[in-house]
């Protein structure tokens, strides 16, 4: 055999192994994967779509409470009610739709959020009312308020204010809705601007949530809130044929 | 006689034998010292563990009454709790009344994000119709053959949703061009991803609960065949039937409309780009032999001309 063509055969034989995989029997773990992956590319867009966001709560517009301005007693100014805005879109997203009624008619006011304490006025509110809630630091819990589809209530940092009183700078805190959260995103409803839901990454949201005094509040009043409907067509069985 | 008295006494056999006799009794006295000593060794160790053991028993007692007086605190902080809630309500008697009271407070944080959702519509007047406040009494198991509803409701999140409710839009959402909630009294059960498992409305909606219970149950083994379906199975009744639901199944994380959708068909165009067929491959490999036999044989011929040439 000459040189050539023991070169050629080597060529050859390499051509022919990376050829292998579509000639020869294809090993069962890699075929349950294709598969896998055909069944999942079966899926309908629309369908995986629904299924990724069915644990964003996602509050009806129409439905979101916005933020309203009490006046302070004793104090010529007026102050936002962003934490009660927010308790009473919980209390919707739990169905009690009377209770963020009378929330709202009956509390107001921006003393809900104490920098680096946690919600004291919603705690001590909920508390008067006889309510139920549930209260956490960590992100675990955010979690499970947004896989429970309960969504809650938590506060970010929305810039600085000087205290007239002490002569302090102090974080400005709001309250806002968190609706969802996966590995990438957050999903919230700001009670100032309750047009949509709005997405944020992850990191950047609970970076905030920490520096905002990273706790969470949810009330435990009524059931969650369900999903978007969707329905999977089935082929319609074909009936027997009759019997002569 | 005499002569062995004087054997004894003399110094070759009693220096040995009063030295012998010495050794024997200072070994008897401190082997009997060493004995005292180790009784009085063990007596301390005794008296030691005793006082141990007295110690710990007397440490217990105090951490017992440490914990009875920090129960009798906390029952003083609970009683002191109660009795200004209860002077908070005797001052806001208007804020608790219309506030909704809760039976119990858990510290646990409930897992129900997978469970299904059981929902029943309605309109706000549902007195003034008769189809509806039987679906009402069907609800809350009023009805003869309804308790199977009652169970489902307690192992689903169950809920009535108003027509004038906000969330009333989302139903009404036409899927395919079809209403889904197209009137009243609709009872519809939806899977945690929001999949709608059952669905039914009109007017005989609360007619035939057992009729109803049995189409429940089958539409449930066709939307989740063989347990592949995610959350658990809820099981509306707890009386065998023919077609009742099975028990609870192993949780498959994987979601039912993989499981449920056929697997795709792979298109002409993809079927190219992923690359050469078999036969391909096949024809291929024998045109490369074929030419490597060509080429070897070209290269023979061309040896022979050389010699020839040479010769």
């Amino acid at each position: 055999m000459t040189p050539l063509q023991r070169m050629l055969i080597v060529w050859a034989m390499a051509t022919g192994a990376s050829a292998l995989p579509a000639v020869a029997p294809i090993a069962p773990p890699a075929v349950a994967a294709k598969v896998a992956v055909a069944r999942r590319l079966g899926v309908p867009a629309a369908v995986r779509e629904l299924v990724r966001t069915s644990k964003i709560v996602d509050l009806p517009r129409s439905a979101r409470t916005e933020n309203w301005t009490v006046r302070v007693a004793g104090n010529n100014r007026e102050a936002g009610s962003c934490a009660h805005a927010a308790l009473c879109n919980c209390f919707k997203m739990q169905g009690r739709y009377d209770l963020a009624e009378w929330w709202a008619a009956n509390h107001g006011g921006g003393a809900a959020l104490k920098e680096n304490t946690s919600c004291d006025s919603l705690e001590a509110g909920l508390k008067r009312a006889g309510l139920d809630y549930r209260i956490g630091n960590d992100e675990a819990f955010l979690e499970w308020t947004c896989r429970t589809r309960r969504g809650c209530v938590v506060p970010c940092v929305r810039g600085e204010y000087r205290c007239p009183d002490c002569g302090k700078t102090h974080k400005a805190l709001h309250a806002i809705n968190l609706v969802g959260l996966n590995a990438q995103y957050a999903w919230l409803i700001g009670v100032n601007d309750v047009e949509q839901i709005h997405r944020m990454a992850r990191a950047d949201f609970i970076a905030d949530w920490k520096n905002a005094g990273g706790y969470a509040l949810t009330p435990m009043v009524g059931t969650p809130q369900p999903p978007k409907p969707w329905i999977q067509a089935f082929p319609q069985a074909t009936p027997p044929p009759a019997k002569e | 006689m005499r002569r062995i008295c004087d054997t004894f006494k003399s110094p070759v056999f009693l220096y040995p034998f009063t030295a012998s006799a010495v050794l024997s009794s200072a070994l008897l006295a401190s082997v009997l010292i060493g004995n005292a000593n180790t009784e009085r060794m063990a007596a301390d160790a005794d008296r030691e563990q005793v006082q141990q053991q007295l110690f710990a028993l007397q440490y217990r007692h105090s951490g017992a009454r440490n914990q009875i007086a920090v129960f009798r605190e906390s029952i003083r902080n609970l009683q002191q709790e109660l009795a200004g809630a209860k002077q908070r309500q005797a001052a806001a008697p208007v804020a608790i009344e219309s506030a909704p009271v809760l039976e119990s407070r858990h510290v646990d944080l409930p897992e129900d994000g997978d469970k299904w959702f059981t929902i029943l519509f309605l309109t706000r007047d549902w007195k003034n119709h008769a189809d509806q406040a039987n679906a009402v009494k069907l609800w809350y198991g009023k009805l003869p053959h309804s308790e199977w509803l009652v169970e489902l409701k307690g192992q689903t999140n169950a809920r009535v949703i108003y027509t004038d409710e906000p969330q009333f839009q989302q139903f009404r959402q036409k899927k395919d061009g079809t209403p889904l909630v197209s009137g009243v009294p609709t009872l519809l059960i939806e899977r945690a991803n929001g999949e709608v498992v059952y669905l039914e409305s009109g007017k005989s909606l609360a007619h035939h609960p057992a009729d109803l219970r049995k189409a429940v149950v089958l539409e449930m083994k066709r939307r989740c065949p063989n347990g592949q379906c995610l959350p658990l199975f809820p099981t509306p009744a707890s009386k065998p039937t023919d077609g009742a639901i099975e028990e609870e199944k192993p949780q498959d994380e994987v979601p039912a409309v993989i499981h449920e959708a056929p697997p795709a068909a792979p298109a002409p165009a993809d079927q190219k780009k992923s690359g050469p067929s078999p036969i391909v491959a096949l024809v291929g490999l024998a045109a490369i032999f074929a030419a490597i036999l060509v080429i070897g044989k070209g290269e023979v011929f061309a040896s022979k001309v050389k010699k020839g040439l040479r010769g």
